[in-house]
């Protein structure tokens, strides 16, 4: 299930949201969900160096205009955020050093580097969205230090243990408390002994002088954490059901089993997809394949179901006078499922029957006719991507070699429009329109398998070989294609400047190691003109945001740390710090 | 030619003496020093009018004289501690400063049967053999690094001794030459943190504001892996050090450093390295160490970095530039420590040297002002390259100038006020107008070496090994010249501020030339011989 500011390749979401709220870092998000780990750098547990996606898009349809038998199609894709990248707080940029045991401070305006002692190999950390601060996970000493930076004085750093094996942090919205834990789903949870069902609750104090923490037990092999938009409860995604941690309870209680609520019998638990709503009252759930939908109310443990074939079944389908036969009748899944930012309502895309269905959170598992169903006759879709301010989705196939995508105005009950592109869609992205009118969305696109200088192709062959992406405005349709050298890595948004002009941009990171690329693209959110190619000097791994500086910083590939600062506003204005880790070999 | 010996009855009474010595030598009941063997350092050390020689073997000095016309063979003799190792000049810190000093390293030596130990010492010794003798305690140095104005000197050991059963191959000394011996701030032991590797080289800073104090200085010393930062204005505080070398570099091996005094910063090369280190060093709090702290950033060098200079690009004159020899990847680099940014420009040659100068050039405009540029060359290559300093980053090769240099080169002599250079060539020499970009090549009939720069006579004078030959070289008319003397020449010794060049030549009872520098010939040159023996026979009287 993709959540518009969770995981997913949405990193990217969440890098450009997190970019329109003002706040710093690569996976830090304003709606409180942990992340999970991602593609992006030779560190990242997933073993895929850098990319966008599967790259070659080897698994979709064939080309051109034949429309592909919807049937057939594979899974649409998904990708994910890697915990182990530096990290931004308001001033300063984070970067572990796990052998030497500190983690290197920079800041971002002076690029001064100050290295903190942490706990033994620091390995996983998060900022503290609004603050200052850092948790990094230390996995040599099983504890967790908690970094608090100024810019008038030295960093302080206060340990406090956490439960053994742990490889994930979340932290709640109010940036009070975090949850410490192991997610038996990273490729770095290895082969420890111990228990499964442990995870340390940390009470952040504003001081630092009341820090704690405290363990509790959870459902079996936890695999992800969502927290209430209050920041009052998290809630802990597990195998058994969803773990609820009520804070003010563990404060008071201390150490204890957190109250466990299933997603009732009949169903594999292991397998769900879970996403809680922003308010923290509802977990939704889906199983892959299957039409039905869960929804548990966190507070009362009422389990209510939905079938969503029934739902689009009890809706009359417009007769088509131009079909030559009786339609194939497909089974109806779920190929997608996202939720608006609000929590208010669910969107389920249904690729075989080309429809996207509205569902209000909680009145459609009450009464399945408050849900509103559209068609997008004569288009595959099977993704939906929603915008922040929830009034546009995207709809679109990730499975096909389909060059189209479709608007579709939530707001009203106008009819989706779909816009041609010029090759295939594998991702896409929001991010708000620099004028605060509408969006502009990024789309990634497929690399069809060949060479695209091949001699004797069309243009639209040599574009469909290449990769590139399109950027994409909304609701006008505007779009425009950039074809790139290799595939679109990680990419930054930063806000626009009040007062002026032509001031939001993307940065997107470009690496082939093979062809020797190491790059940084600006693109202006406004024309959507990219700037000259900004060079690094290694390849890059990972790129973030410094809110104070208003700099991008792009973390690279050295032996002993590198990194790059690039003005947002002018990319020409670039200064580097190699060797942070040096830092922390200094003895005085 | 006047040969100046002994005088004839001092010198027939010492022939008629030395078969009464080989008598005396079987009877025993010598004055001591009286037969000793000299066993002279390398190089005598000049002091103004005075050559210092320094006889290891004896624990003594031979101050001779040579400012008269016609120089006695006589050298005064004085004592200095045991074990002499090594002698150099005192840098001068005011240039008007007419003290004059020769720095004695001495090892000291431990007990023995039939003598007591004795400690390390740094002799001072003056042109008059005034001698003040610092004591190092008991570890035998052997290097002796002075600071440029002469007022601080640090002594360690490189090099193995085997004559102690037990070493601390980390300690070092710290001198304040303008303290007397006895001072407590005189002589300041120090041992820094180590990491398995001993002090190879150490350098001195020149003042800078650190921790918004003026005036500070820092003593770096540097070894295979770490860089040691030493508080000259604060010794008592404990060292700050820095570990370059990492799991997959133990080694840097740092061997360069230059100082941007204006910024507080420090930019260290290594030999087995491709990253200038940069350490900016600001405020830190710390009780019991140093009240600042470096911040280091790792610059790109290009590959096999092998020189460095720093230098002010008119377009940015309030952000130094380094311009680096990357010898492996062929290129000069242009390095902004202030973004990292390197600009490589292509050489034609590997290069190994880096000399910055200013002048004009021939494709200036008339009237223009000299700026800085650079004049980069290689070993043992028969080219330089030119290189414009001004807008460098934009203009790149387009600044770039190689010329020939008619034979490769083996080292180069900078004349800099003059805006030349000389290059040795092996069996010869070029000069080099920088301003001119012109070689003057100057053939020799043999390989040429002792090479010395005359600035006030403008003179260029070599002196080839083994042979009684010393060529000059006009450097304003470009003519040559020979002196020819009475024996083969060991090494040529400026004593250019009282207008001669000595020629010393092999001899155990010493022996050598002084040459008019002003205008060198035959005639006029002085030969002396003997002067370290001149009181031998007075040697043991009290």
């Amino acid at each position: 299930m993709r959540r518009t500011t969770t995981s997913g390749w949405c990193a990217w979401c969440a890098v450009l949201l997190v970019g329109a709220t003002g706040c710093g870092g690569t996976a830090s998000d304003a709606a409180g969900h942990a992340g999970g780990e991602g593609p992006f750098g030779p560190a990242s547990d997933a073993g895929v160096a850098f990319n966008g996606g599967s790259g070659a898009g080897g698994n979709l349809g064939s080309g051109g205009s034949a429309a592909p038998d919807v049937a057939s199609l594979p899974p649409e894709t998904e990708q994910t955020v890697d915990l182990q990248l530096p990290q931004a707080s308001e001033n300063f940029v984070y970067a572990t050093n796990p052998s030497a045991g500190t983690v290197s401070v920079i800041d971002a305006k002076t690029l001064q580097i100050q290295p903190v002692e942490t706990g033994d190999q620091p390995t996983y950390l998060r900022t503290l969205a609004g603050t200052d601060n850092a948790i990094v996970l230390n996995i040599g000493s099983d504890t967790a230090t908690v970094i608090r930076s100024s810019t008038t004085s030295a960093s302080k750093a206060a340990d406090l243990p956490v439960v053994s094996g742990a490889n994930a942090i979340g932290v709640a919205p109010d940036g009070k408390h975090a949850v410490v834990y192991r997610n038996s789903t990273y490729a770095s949870a290895g082969n420890r002994s111990g228990s499964f069902q442990d995870v340390s609750v940390l009470t952040l104090s504003a001081d630092g002088k009341t820090d704690a923490s405290v363990s509790m037990t959870v459902g079996f092999l936890p695999r992800d954490v969502f927290f209430a938009a209050n920041g009052k409860r998290a809630f802990v995604v597990t195998r058994d059901g969803v773990s609820v941690l009520d804070f003010a309870q563990i404060e008071k209680s201390q150490s204890g089993i957190a109250r466990l609520v299933a997603f009732g019998g009949g169903v594999d638990q292991k397998t769900l997809d879970v996403a809680v709503t922003p308010d923290g009252l509802y977990a939704l759930a889906r199983e892959e394949g299957k039409s039905v939908l869960r929804l548990v109310d966190l507070t009362t443990g009422n389990v209510k179901t939905l079938d969503v074939a029934k739902v689009y079944a009890a809706v009359p389908v417009p007769a088509d006078d131009s079909d030559a036969g009786t339609p194939a009748v497909l089974p109806v899944e779920i190929t997608d499922l996202d939720m608006l930012p609000d929590g208010s309502a669910a969107l389920a895309v249904l690729r075989n029957q080309n429809a996207l269905i509205t569902l209000p959170l909680p009145g459609a598992f009450s009464d399945a006719s408050t849900a509103k169903m559209r068609l997008v006759p004569g288009e595959i879709v099977g993704s939906v991507t929603v915008g922040p301010d929830a009034n546009t989705a995207l709809l679109y196939t990730t499975a096909a070699n389909i060059e189209r995508i479709t608007i579709v105005d939530l707001s009203s009950s106008a009819a989706p429009r779909t816009v041609a592109l010029q090759k295939a869609v594998q991702a896409v992205a929001f991010t708000p329109s620099p004028d605060g009118k509408g969006n502009v969305a990024l789309i990634t696109h497929t690399k069809l398998p060949g060479d695209p200088n091949q001699a004797g192709l069309s243009v639209d062959d040599q574009n469909d070989r290449s990769f590139g992406y399109s950027m994409l405005r909304l609701p006008e349709g505007d779009v425009k294609l950039q074809i790139t050298k290799t595939a679109l890595g990680p990419v930054a948004m930063v806000p626009a400047t009040p007062k002026v002009a032509n001031s939001s941009f993307l940065f997107i990171l470009f690496r082939d190691d093979a062809l020797g690329v190491k790059e940084v693209y600006r693109v202006s959110l406004t024309s959507f003109i990219a700037d000259p190619i900004i060079q690094l000097e290694s390849p890059p791994i990972s790129i973030g945001i410094a809110p104070s500086s208003k700099k991008v910083f792009v973390n690279q590939d050295h032996p002993d740390g590198r990194m790059t600062f690039i003005s947002w506003q002018n990319p020409d204005l670039k200064n580097t710090v190699t060797g942070f880790e040096l830092n922390s070999r200094i003895r005085d | 030619m006047h040969n100046l010996l002994l005088s004839k009855s001092r010198a027939s009474l010492f022939m008629l003496l030395l078969p009464l010595q080989a008598l005396a030598i079987g009877c025993g009941n010598q004055a001591p020093g009286f037969r000793e063997p000299v066993d002279l350092l390398d190089s005598p050390v000049v002091l103004k009018d005075t050559l210092v020689f320094v006889d290891a073997h004896g624990n003594r000095a031979f101050l001779f004289n040579a400012a008269a016309e016609k120089p006695a063979p006589d050298a005064k003799q004085i004592a200095l501690p045991f074990g002499p190792l090594s002698a150099e000049r005192r840098n001068n810190k005011d240039p008007s400063d007419t003290t004059e000093e020769a720095l004695v390293l001495c090892e000291g030596r431990r007990s023995s049967t039939t003598a007591a130990a004795e400690h390390a010492a740094l002799a001072a010794v003056t042109r008059a053999g005034v001698v003040r003798s610092y004591d190092l305690g008991t570890t035998p140095f052997d290097t002796l690094v002075q600071s440029d104005d002469g007022r601080y000197a640090v002594l360690f050991r490189s090099g193995k001794d085997e004559s102690r059963l037990l070493n601390n191959a980390n300690a070092l000394v710290v001198i304040d030459l303008d303290e007397k011996p006895t001072s407590k701030a005189a002589v300041t032991p120090k041992t820094p943190p180590s990491f398995g590797h001993r002090p190879t080289k150490a350098v001195f800073s020149p003042m800078m504001t650190i921790a918004e104090e003026k005036d500070r200085r820092l003593l770096v010393v540097l070894s295979a892996a770490e860089v040691t930062l030493i508080d000259l204005n604060h010794l008592d505080h404990r060292e700050t050090v820095v570990q370059l070398g990492g799991p997959d570099s133990p080694t840097v091996d740092p061997e360069q450093v230059l100082f941007d005094a204006a910024h507080a910063t420090l930019y260290v090369r290594g030999a087995s390295s491709n990253d200038i280190f940069a350490f900016t060093l600001e405020a830190h709090t710390n009780p019991d160490g140093n009240d600042f702290r470096p911040s280091i950033n790792q610059l790109g060098g290009g590959s096999m970095p092998r020189d460095m200079a720093l230098f002010n690009d008119p377009a940015n004159p309030t952000s130094p530039r380094l311009l680096v020899a990357a010898q492996g990847s062929q290129q000069a680099i242009v390095v902004d420590p202030s973004s990292s940014k390197a600009t490589p420009i292509t050489l034609p040659f590997f290069p190994s040297h880096v000399l910055l100068f200013d002048a004009t050039s021939p494709h200036d405009k008339s009237q223009a002002p000299a700026t800085t540029r650079a004049l980069i060359y290689g070993d043992n290559v028969a080219a330089v390259a030119f290189l414009d300093l001004a807008d460098i980053e934009n203009r790149k090769g387009r600044n770039l100038e190689e010329l020939k240099a008619g034979g490769t080169i083996s080292s180069l002599i900078p004349l800099l006020d003059e805006n030349r250079v000389v290059l040795m060539q092996g069996t010869g020499v070029s000069l080099l107008d920088l301003a001119q970009r012109t070689v003057a090549p100057v053939t020799a009939s043999t390989a040429l070496s002792n090479a010395l720069f005359d600035g006030k006579n403008k003179r260029l004078w070599v002196g080839p090994s083994d042979q009684a030959r010393i060529g000059t070289l006009d450097l304003t008319s470009g003519a040559t010249d020979e002196v020819l003397l009475d024996s083969n020449i060991t090494q040529l010794v400026p004593m250019f501020d009282i207008g001669k060049l000595a020629a010393i030549h092999t001899s155990a009872i010493g022996y050598l030339t002084l040459v008019d520098a002003k205008q060198p010939s035959r005639d006029k040159a002085a030969s002396v011989r003997g002067f370290l023996i001149a009181h031998v026979l007075d040697r043991g009287e009290p």
